[in-house]
């Protein structure tokens, strides 16, 4: 990873989303950035959040910016993407050739142009917390994610169809994405194959946020285990962050976290789910060994 | 993408070939946890028929599966293989089983000062296999119990063991029995009236 001029770079993005606020996708991204960037990765953070804008105070920035400005972390960078009207995509093509890595700091929820750019980075991670409200949203974000991508393969119209399908919380999207796919190759063999082929063909990550004690340590793993049957999409577990009562503290002074207390088990955490996307990033493929079922 | 209805047992039990007795019956435990209806893994995910369905099918892989005579007997009459496909689906499944993710019982709860390394460590042991380490909870139990619809009077009706014992032991509160020998013996009769191994869970079980 040494910048050598001339050399056409291999950029790497990583997409954070929560389904609800306060999940800490901020927290996340300023930390597993600033630990990045300490590992000698020109790394650039990214906000994402239109609206809401506000990870440019976990770099101790006092508004957001235009352009990619340096933190006070070496090698890491930061940038605002709330003025204007340019796609965030464009804004990525253009800042790519500096930097190794890209993270991207989304607002609550998404919406459906921001799912499109969270399900085109390499590696697009969801953050939950142990608690019912954020567990549930993740269901629903993944409904919704199987929505925007039904929508790309079929088409606005066909998709107006049988959109009631997929929204019938009777049955789950897995089931759902069954019967759709049974109605339209019926019609169109070929799109039939496509829905098959493409609806759930994108891996996500999973992450768990303000983690207290071995019910919520489990809870990871589980959540991918509904997701794989029921859900669809391939899921790697990426590991879990212990709460931490001095990250209000940090946060409350804006400052890194994972700079201020690095000999906590919460930075511990954030360490070794680096490493697991460092892993993933390297090895190139991106495809996780990791599978849950299916081995036949 | 195959709908949970079309998975077979293995599938449904996240189980390769080479799976022993004890590997079942800690998947069943697992996701008969995940899937009780005060779950919070799958809080949302599916809707009352769907996790019912489940349920049954968990329910009916784990005593489908239960020793190697009905595994082998699965294999060859529902999954129709012979033995040379079976000989490769073991071997496949020993490989994989190093890549497999194993689901959570419960990892235990680390000590005080480390060092950065250690705690580095610590962490990653217990975000990886931590199945095999597994602890019952009282959580488990009643997770369990209530997956199957029984109620406590039920169970106490089955096991002549005080429903406030039972309560006691789903709720981990050792200071409700007189010794603790009684517990173990109501935790085993517990165990056997929910159709699990009394002597596994009783070794398990976490506030003994």
């Amino acid at each position: 990873m040494f910048k050598s001029p001339g050399r056409k770079r291999n950029t790497v993005i990583w997409a954070f989303a929560g389904p609800k606020g306060g999940v800490g996708k901020t927290f996340l991204t300023a930390g597993l950035s600033a630990l990045l960037s300490s590992k000698g990765r020109h790394t650039l953070a990214c906000d994402a959040d239109v609206l809401t804008p506000n990870l440019h105070s976990a770099f101790g920035e006092e508004s957001p910016q235009k352009s990619p400005c340096k933190t006070s972390v070496r090698k890491l960078s930061f940038v605002s993407f709330c003025f204007g009207r340019e796609p965030l995509h464009k804004l990525l093509q253009r800042e790519k050739p500096e930097y190794d890595f890209i993270t991207l700091d989304f607002a609550p929820g998404l919406l459906e142009k921001n799912m499109e750019d969270f399900i085109r980075a390499d590696q697009p991670v969801l953050i939950t917390t142990p608690e019912p409200a954020s567990i549930e949203l993740v269901y629903r974000f993944l409904r919704e994610l199987t929505a925007v991508k039904l929508r790309r393969i079929i088409g606005e119209e066909k998709f107006m169809e049988v959109s009631s399908i997929l929204y019938d919380m009777e049955i789950s999207p897995v089931s759902a994405i069954k019967s759709i796919r049974e109605k339209i190759a019926a019609e169109d063999p070929d799109a039939g194959a496509r829905i098959e082929q493409e609806t759930f063909d994108k891996d996500i990550k999973l992450l768990v946020n303000q983690v207290k004690d071995h019910n919520d340590q489990a809870l990871g793993p589980s959540i991918c285990e509904v997701i794989s049957k029921f859900y669809g999409f391939h899921t790697e577990y990426l590991g879990y962050i212990s709460s931490d009562e001095r990250v209000a503290n940090s946060t409350r002074n804006n400052r890194l976290f994972v700079n201020e207390y690095p000999d906590t088990e919460t930075t511990a955490c954030f360490s070794l789910i680096l490493d697991k996307l460092l892993r993933n990033s390297d090895s190139s493929a991106g495809v996780s060994k990791f599978r849950l079922m299916g081995f036949r | 993408m195959r709908s949970f209805d079309e998975l077979d047992f293995y599938e449904i039990l996240n189980l390769t070939f080479d799976c022993n007795d004890k590997d079942v019956e800690n998947a069943y435990l697992c996701l008969m946890t995940i899937y009780s209806a005060s779950s919070m893994a799958s809080y949302g995910a599916i809707s009352a028929t769907e996790r019912r369905s489940i349920l049954n099918r968990i329910q009916a892989g784990y005593e489908t599966l239960k020793t190697v005579e009905d595994r082998n007997a699965y294999q060859t009459t529902t999954l129709g293989l012979t033995d040379e496909a079976k000989k490769d689906e073991f071997a496949k499944g020993l490989e994989l089983r190093k890549e497999l993710s194993p689901l959570p019982l419960n990892p235990p709860v680390t000590g005080a000062k480390q060092t950065r390394r250690e705690k580095k460590k610590g962490v990653e042991e217990r975000s990886g296999d931590v199945s095999n380490q597994g602890v019952i909870t009282g959580a488990h139990l009643r997770n369990i119990r209530e997956a199957k619809g029984a109620t406590l009077e039920e169970i106490s009706e089955k096991t002549k063991v005080k429903k406030a014992y039972l309560d006691a032991i789903e709720r981990e509160d050792k200071n409700s029995f007189p010794a603790p020998v009684f517990m173990k013996g109501f935790i085993k009769s517990y165990a056997k009236a929910l159709g699990l191994n009394p002597e596994e869970i009783s070794e398990k079980y976490r506030a003994k």
